[in-house]
């Protein structure tokens, strides 16, 4: 198959992730606000886009992670083709749609490096994958980064109801609004790279770039307008999981979580850890049910959510190195992957459309329904 | 998160000296959230804008 069609296909899957990938992760800083009341949910995931657009251009460290270290560079190149980048991305935007479809905040990061590795396996062997790399810069923050949120998220609870009263709280909810932007900036310097990476490593796979080399304008600006778009249209599955699902949120608990995410992300970001900003808001959020007294963490859908984050590298893998098998056997196969991605996605699409969740039937509590539970109280009695 | 909990604390009540002293707490975090990113991303932005 001519390279330059090979490239524009995994350009095109590449941006379709990267929509995915914004509209998956909307949650990580639009659902507690949403949970709260401290902003109107089509508000908060058009003020999610525009952050997430500016985010993409804040930062390029991630992206060189993942074009120039994941996979191993030897004397000629990148030793992975852009065919075996299409079946990782295959893997990655079908595993990324069915934890959606599942309404579960697992990580699209996570999705789109089991992908790759899994194609990567496949198509040229385990020797492609730099191990040090992948324990040092993907691994270790994939552990370390959702507790240090968690802790962070746990402390400022503490010290937000140590030093404010009942009725200044309700405070809080203008906080919640800066906070929740700062993440989705935040999440836009992050996860917007991984997608220029992917592109990047394609350029250069496909000798349309020299190798170790950062992404080119035009793809970090694609990438940047692909998961703004994806953000706006706003996963509202995964917004009611993390808003409702793992712990009741006051405004004073969302404010401590979003700030505890925006810190833990950026300073990831500054470090090129390609980490997950999905995991790292889900522990701020069970930090801070944690962190306030009398508040309890559902541990059943959080047992849930951390099952989907171990499944997610070797599920996404598993479908990424099947595509890898049928990429594997020419131009034949490299149609036949991509339209059975498409009859997957399509499949999809139609069946969340049995159980339609959006922002009209997304529960929104009336406003300072959590800072008034005396009331609330007396009228159960 | 302390100075924010603290502007909201003494931003609540009659004394006159209360409300600018929160302004003051709001302020300052304001301006620790921006030096923060400036830390992190500074680099990069004044690289973009070319200086």
């Amino acid at each position: 198959m001519d390279p330059l069609i090979l490239v524009a296909l995994v350009i095109a899957l590449a941006l379709f992730f990267d929509f995915t990938n914004g509209f998956h992760d909307t949650a990580n800083a639009m659902a507690t606000p949403i949970a709260t009341g401290a902003i109107k949910p089509k508000v908060a995931v058009a003020l999610a886009a525009v952050l997430n657009l500016v985010g993409a251009f804040l930062s390029t460290e991630v992206a060189k992670t993942i074009s120039g270290g994941l996979i191993r560079e030897g004397e000629g190149g990148v030793q992975i083709g852009p065919e075996l980048i299409l079946a990782g991305l295959i893997g990655a935007i079908v595993w990324n749609l069915v934890t959606w479809l599942l309404g579960l905040p697992s990580s699209s990061s996570h999705a789109l490096f089991g992908g790759l590795i899994g194609a990567a396996i496949v198509g040229a062997g385990f020797a492609v994958i730099n191990g040090s790399v992948l324990v040092s810069k993907i691994l270790i923050p994939a552990v370390l980064a959702p507790l240090t949120a968690g802790f962070v998220s746990y402390i400022a609870t503490k010290i937000a109801y140590a030093v404010t009263r009942k009725r200044q709280r309700n405070g809080f909810k203008r906080g919640q609004v800066f906070t929740a932007s700062l993440v989705s900036l935040a999440h836009g310097t992050n996860d917007a790279q991984k997608t220029m990476g992917v592109i990047t490593l394609a350029l250069i796979a496909a000798g349309f770039q020299t190798g170790s080399t950062g992404p080119e304008f035009w793809v970090i600006a694609a990438c940047a307008f692909a998961i703004a778009a994806g953000t706006y249209s706003g996963g509202w599955r995964i917004i009611r999981t993390m808003g409702r699902g793992i712990t009741e949120v006051e405004p004073a608990q969302g404010f401590s979580a979003e700030a505890a995410t925006t810190a833990t992300i950026l300073a990831s970001t500054h470090l090129g850890f390609a980490l997950s900003t999905t995991q790292v808001a889900s522990g701020g959020v069970i930090g801070t049910g944690l962190g306030r007294k009398g508040a309890s963490v559902r541990w059943r859908t959080a047992g849930r959510i951390a099952l989907g984050w171990l499944i997610t590298i070797p599920a996404a893998g598993v479908v990424g190195a099947a595509a890898a098998l049928l990429v594997g056997l020419g131009p034949g196969g490299i149609i036949t992957a991509v339209v059975l991605a498409v009859l997957a996605i399509t499949g999809i699409f139609l069946w969340s459309r049995r159980s339609r969740v959006d922002h009209r039937n997304l529960h929104q509590p009336e406003p300072g329904v959590f800072v008034r539970p005396k009331k609330k109280r007396k009228a159960r009695r | 998160m302390t100075l924010f909990s603290l502007g909201l604390r003494f931003g609540d009540g009659e004394a006159a000296w209360r409300r600018p002293v929160s302004i003051a707490m709001f302020t300052v975090c304001g301006v620790v959230v921006l030096f923060g990113l400036y830390l992190i991303v500074g680099d990069h932005l004044l690289e973009l804008v070319g200086l």
